[in-house]
């Protein structure tokens, strides 16, 4: 076998072998990806939908990836998408490439493929697709013989790839220009490329000028990464420099010796070893954990299952405030809320119960979840409105919006939601089924999931709070005295701002509540209470503090008296044994405190 | 030879599927049976009085067939065929535009031929309307916004030519950083004086007078907030805006959702040349909310509403009276000042005063309290004879849902309002004919060239305008001057 054809077919199985790996890594590490893309993008067939996207350069991109998105619903099958496209777009350049130089640099048309990794985190499909059109036409104009054949082509295939795929475009341009630039050999061309620049104003801005209501930055960069890459902060510049660049790189000659045998090991090992490197670097350091985790424990809340989150959430015990809450959710449906809530690190405070309004699309979901299951109906319809205004519509936000307008009784708003949801592929089924229950009562308050609900509703005429959820809750009692989940959100919203008194005025009301024995965290809470309002006591029917919780009790106060002059100290003899406790919340854990000083799981 | 045969036989084939497609979609049905029963359409376009330069009033049959056929006609002119499949209609334009014209004042017959399952026609009661003498004005300008909460993110102003399909953006917050656009208002239905606000980026006032177009920012030391809710005085130079704190509110019950109320509102006169703002004393008072003024055709009187200030806990109480105040066109002042209804007196809050163009009617909505009817579902549309002096609901045009903002054409006999008769929520307009004394055809929806198009459109149609002509300064003008900083209005006494 020559030299030639044994480096092809090492070539060969190292690409194999780079695509397999892609495979593996957005199937079994960055999975995330594949979830994310299937919850955030919703594809309907429906012809209003489509003309959305004509309303603007780069539209028919998005569209197209909205649609390849809604095959993300099979984790597999998104997963192929995504190393397909990679390959694709590895193919396209390699081909580019060849048309370019005899002399090839190995491995080099898998660069694009590795940038593609390190921009897919929490980005969708568009910079792939866009990249493999714009390195399309630029092959197309590789390979016209003729001159004015190119000149002909490159006009045609601008404007239509303007309209297409927006900035990629640019990049077409810019790369044939830069290819004619390095061939130039009469100044008589010279004038016909500067007709190229021309060109790349000119389309642009009679685009943003006369024809689309853009602005003058979405009508030259519209659809090029210009955010950069989680960890790979160059990646997005590299990925639109490669292709106008490929022209240069492909002047260096890099043919294998017949002779220097020193020389061609180099020739083959470098480049080698270099991908190599280059992989190791881009697979690790672009996986985004903070956001992988996020959205795990998003779709471990979904699925509800929520032993899973709570042993998520307890290996990564600092979490943002999104998780918090999804964590005390989780804590909630266990029905270990009042027992383990001070097991988990509680420093979002109250903010980590229910969020915290802020105007930012992250939350909205999450938001919308826990009002949902406590019985808030019209403020989980509201967070989940407020994400179908910010986000677009999701097959999420939608089922949102059905389930809390057929709750409300609210037929003809939740007909509207249906009939959309009814356009996607994979989410018809549900969306039917909701339809069958339209203006049937009876059939709703039947239903498992929505008579609870209705049940929940708060009929007061009262306004929901937005800052303090003290009232929501108080609301929510008032309507259901048996909404055993708003009561556990009261009582642990007070713990949660180390109100003692306001969950002293509440604990009464766990006589409404079917309780085998008081929860560790009220016990804990009650025998604060009663250090300061010694005669005030508490008729809780038949629970009463246990002996075990009076025996810790005095032994954290001995620690406590012990160690108090000294913060660091009493941290560090009471956290092993008292970290899950209230007592320990109430004296270490504060607004401020730090996530150092938080950052552990607490074991009792 | 072969090319010339191949020539002629394709010329036939051709030929022979034109006759074909043009015979099946005007067909004619002669063996029906008759039903007494009037077809389920949607929209429900039956029984009402049309302008004669209405778009084709495309529509859904609403009943069951295996193939639907429609004839419209009336005493000019030839018929309008349709037939197919499915059960949507599609009226052609320029067929449907020619048997409008032809037939203005006479009534228009739309009969719908259904054919049943066993492959028989039926056909069911003529559907009948009247074609106006009069044109609504040509163009409606509305800003698309999700009918939401607090958030925002893509909203325009858009203009809709009401004789075909065509909505172009007159702005867009595409090009503006997503910024909140809003209080689009004209000058006598004129497209070329005009204004709107924009808030958070880009914030101010842009106005367009004499082909001009300037941004302002109308907040003074002196005044609690930027101008608010417009209108344009006559003269074309004075703009008097409400200045409010308004605050938002979420109800906790499922039958309401949100509550938007005042927590203080005065009047401010807006003098464009000078770029100027006083405070109308007389409609600012300490203990009174003063908002959503509406000047007199003449420009000798304001409208406005105005209600006792009250904390936002008593927000059910807070019922707005419409008031009017004299104005002197000369030396630009304010005189007495009238209680035109009150509040006492029908036990309801007034909103949205809106005066016809002969100065005789006053159109306005009520609701059982507070100022922002298009949250109310009991808020519907009343009407106040001035020479009269009596106020009367128009049955015809109100529903159970929002009946809500509203203007009148520029010949007076149309008007065009908000309604989310619909579903509750998402607001769409709606046209009625004006016959005189407060009487009111049945409205029908503005109409669109798929059916179903309001069927999954998850935006509001907020504000609606009539404009006789559209606005002529291009988005790209109006993005120039939004990303200028506005220019500082001065306050006087």
């Amino acid at each position: 076998m020559s030299l030639k054809k044994y480096l092809d077919l090492f070539s060969t199985f190292v690409s194999i072998a780079f695509f397999t790996v892609i495979f593996y890594y957005f199937y079994f590490i960055a999975d995330h990806i594949i979830y994310q893309q299937n919850e955030k993008v919703l594809f309907l067939f429906d012809i209003e939908y489509f003309k959305d996207f004509l309303l603007y350069p780069g539209g028919l991109t998005e569209y197209f990836s909205n649609f390849l998105a809604q095959f993300f619903y099979h984790k597999w099958l998104g997963v192929t998408i995504i190393t397909a496209l990679t390959f694709i777009a590895s193919f396209i350049t390699r081909k580019i490439y060849q048309k370019l130089s005899g002399n090839r640099i190995p491995y080099l048309h898998l660069l694009p493929s590795l940038l593609f990794v390190a921009l897919y985190q929490g980005q969708s499909m568009e910079l792939a697709l866009g990249y493999i059109l714009a390195a399309m036409a630029f092959l197309a104009y590789l390979s016209c013989a003729k001159k004015t054949n190119k000149y002909i082509f490159v006009v045609i295939a601008f404007i239509l790839l303007y309209f297409v795929s927006a900035g990629f475009s640019i990049i077409f341009l810019v790369s044939s220009f830069v290819y004619e630039l390095i061939h130039i050999k009469k100044q008589k061309t010279l004038l016909l490329l500067l007709s190229y620049l021309a060109l790349g104003m000119l389309i642009p801005f009679i685009s943003c000028r006369w024809i689309f209501v853009i602005s003058v930055k979405d009508a030259y960069l519209y659809l090029l990464p210009l955010i950069p890459a989680f960890s790979v902060p160059t990646a997005n510049i590299i990925s639109i420099f490669f292709l106008p660049l490929l022209p240069f790189i492909a002047l260096v000659k890099f043919a294998p010796s017949e002779t220097n045998k020193t020389k061609n090991i180099l020739k083959i090992s470098l480049p080698f070893i270099l991908l190599g490197l280059l992989s190791i670097f881009v697979f690790t350091k672009s996986l985004n954990k903070d956001y992988k985790l996020l959205l795990q424990i998003e779709k471990l809340a979904l699925e509800e299952e929520w032993t899973e989150l709570l042993q998520t959430s307890a290996q990564n015990p600092n979490g943002s405030d999104i998780i918090a809450s999804y964590t005390n959710l989780a804590l909630y449906k266990t029905g270990n809320l009042p027992w383990d809530m001070f097991r988990f690190i509680q420093f979002h405070n109250e903010n980590g119960l229910i969020l915290k309004w802020r105007t930012s699309s992250d939350i909205l979901m999450a938001g919308s979840n826990v009002y949902f299951y406590l019985g808030l109906n019209n403020a989980a319809y509201r967070w989940a409105f407020e994400d179908l205004v910010v986000e677009g519509a999701t097959q999420q936000v939608l089922k949102r919006l059905i389930l809390t307008s057929m709750i409300n009784k609210d037929y003809l708003v939740a007909e509207k939601y249906i009939s959309i949801l009814e356009k996607s592929l994979y989410y018809k089924k549900w969306a039917k089924r909701y339809r069958r229950m339209l203006n049937n009562d009876p059939a709703v308050n039947s239903d498992p999931l929505l008579g609870e609900k209705v049940k929940q509703l708060a009929h007061n005429n009262s306004f929901i709070t937005v800052i303090n959820n003290e009232p929501n809750l108080k609301l929510l009692l008032q309507s259901n005295p048996r909404n055993k989940m708003a009561f556990e959100y009261l009582m642990a919203q007070y713990l949660l701002k180390k109100d003692i008194e306001g969950f002293a005025g509440q604990i009464e009301n766990i006589r409404n509540f079917q309780y085998n024995k008081l929860p560790s965290s009220y016990e804990e809470a009650l025998l604060v209470y009663y250090i300061f309002h010694e005669t005030d006591k508490k008729d809780l029917g038949d629970l009463s503090i246990s002996n075990n919780t009076l025996k810790r009790f005095n032994a954290y106060s001995e620690g406590y008296s012990k160690y108090k002059s000294n913060k660091d100290m009493a941290i560090k003899a009471l956290r092993p044994e008292f970290g899950g406790t209230y007592w320990y919340y109430h004296h270490f854990v504060d607004r401020q405190s730090s996530k150092e000083t938080n950052s552990q799981k607490v074991d009792r | 030879m072969k090319k010339k045969y191949l020539i002629y036989s394709g010329s036939a084939i051709i030929l022979i599927t034109a006759t074909v497609l043009l015979f099946s979609s005007s067909k004619n049905i002669s063996n029906y049976s008759d039903i007494d029963t009037v077809p389920a359409i949607n929209p429900d376009y039956s029984g009402v009085v049309i302008p004669p330069n209405i778009a084709p009033l495309n529509f859904l049959i609403e009943e069951e067939g295996k193939a639907f056929a429609v004839k419209l006609h009336a005493e000019n002119g030839r018929p309008v065929k349709i037939s197919g499949k499915k059960n949507k209609i599609h009226i052609p334009r320029k067929k449907w535009s020619r048997l409008l014209k032809l037939n203005v004042g006479n009534e228009l017959h739309c009969e719908i031929f259904i054919k049943d399952n066993s492959g028989k026609w039926l056909k069911y009661s003529t559907i009948k309307n009247k074609i106006s003498n009069e044109e609504l004005d040509g163009y409606l300008a509305y800003r698309l916004i999700h009918p939401g909460y607090n958030l925002w993110d893509k909203m325009g102003l858009y203009q809709r030519n009401l004789q075909n399909f065509d909505e172009k953006p007159i702005m867009s917050n595409r090009t503006t950083d997503n910024n909140c656009m809003n209080c689009h208002a004209f000058r006598n239905n004129d497209g070329n004086t005009m204004m709107f606000h924009m808030r958070a980026k880009h914030g101010g006032t842009i106005i367009v007078k004499d082909g001009e177009v300037k941004k302002v920012d109308t907040k003074t030391a002196n005044t609690m907030s930027a101008g608010v809710y417009p209108a344009w005085h006559p003269n074309g130079n004075l703009i008097t805006f409400s200045v409010n704190e308004i605050h938002q509110y979420f109800h906790a019950q499922p039958e309401k959702r949100i509550e938007v109320m005042d927590h203080a509102a005065d009047l401010i006169l807006y003098d464009i040349d000078r770029n100027s703002v006083s405070i109308i004393e007389q409609a600012s008072k300490p203990d009174a909310f003063e908002t959503f003024p509406a000047w007199s055709p003449d420009g000798k009187y304001l409208y406005y509403c105005s209600a006792l200030a009250r904390s936002p806990n008593e927000y059910e109480e807070i019922k707005y009276n419409l008031l009017r105040i004299e104005f002197n066109t000369e030396d630009k002042s304010f005189g007495r000042v009238d209680t035109i209804v009150s509040s006492n007196e029908t036990g309801l809050s007034v909103s949205f005063p809106r005066v016809s163009p002969d100065g005789r009617y006053v159109l306005f909505c009520m609701s059982d309290y507070g100022n922002f009817s298009i949250w109310h579902d009991e808020s519907d549309l009343y009407i106040y004879d001035l020479e009269k002096e009596q106020i009367s609901k128009p049955d015809a045009i109100n529903s159970p849902e929002s009946d809500s903002y509203h203007t009148w054409s520029s010949n007076g006999k149309w008007i065009v309002f908000s309604s989310r008769r619909i579903n509750g929520l998402f607001t769409r307009p709606y046209f009625a004919y004006h016959y005189g004394e407060g009487q009111f055809s049945k409205p029908f929806l503005l109409p669109q060239k798929d059916p179903e198009f309001y069927k999954t459109y998850l935006k509001s149609y907020n504000v609606p305008e009539l404009i006789k002509t559209p606005v002529s300064v291009s988005t790209w003008e109006f993005n120039q001057v939004a990303k200028e900083d506005a220019e500082k209005s001065s306050y006087e006494e």
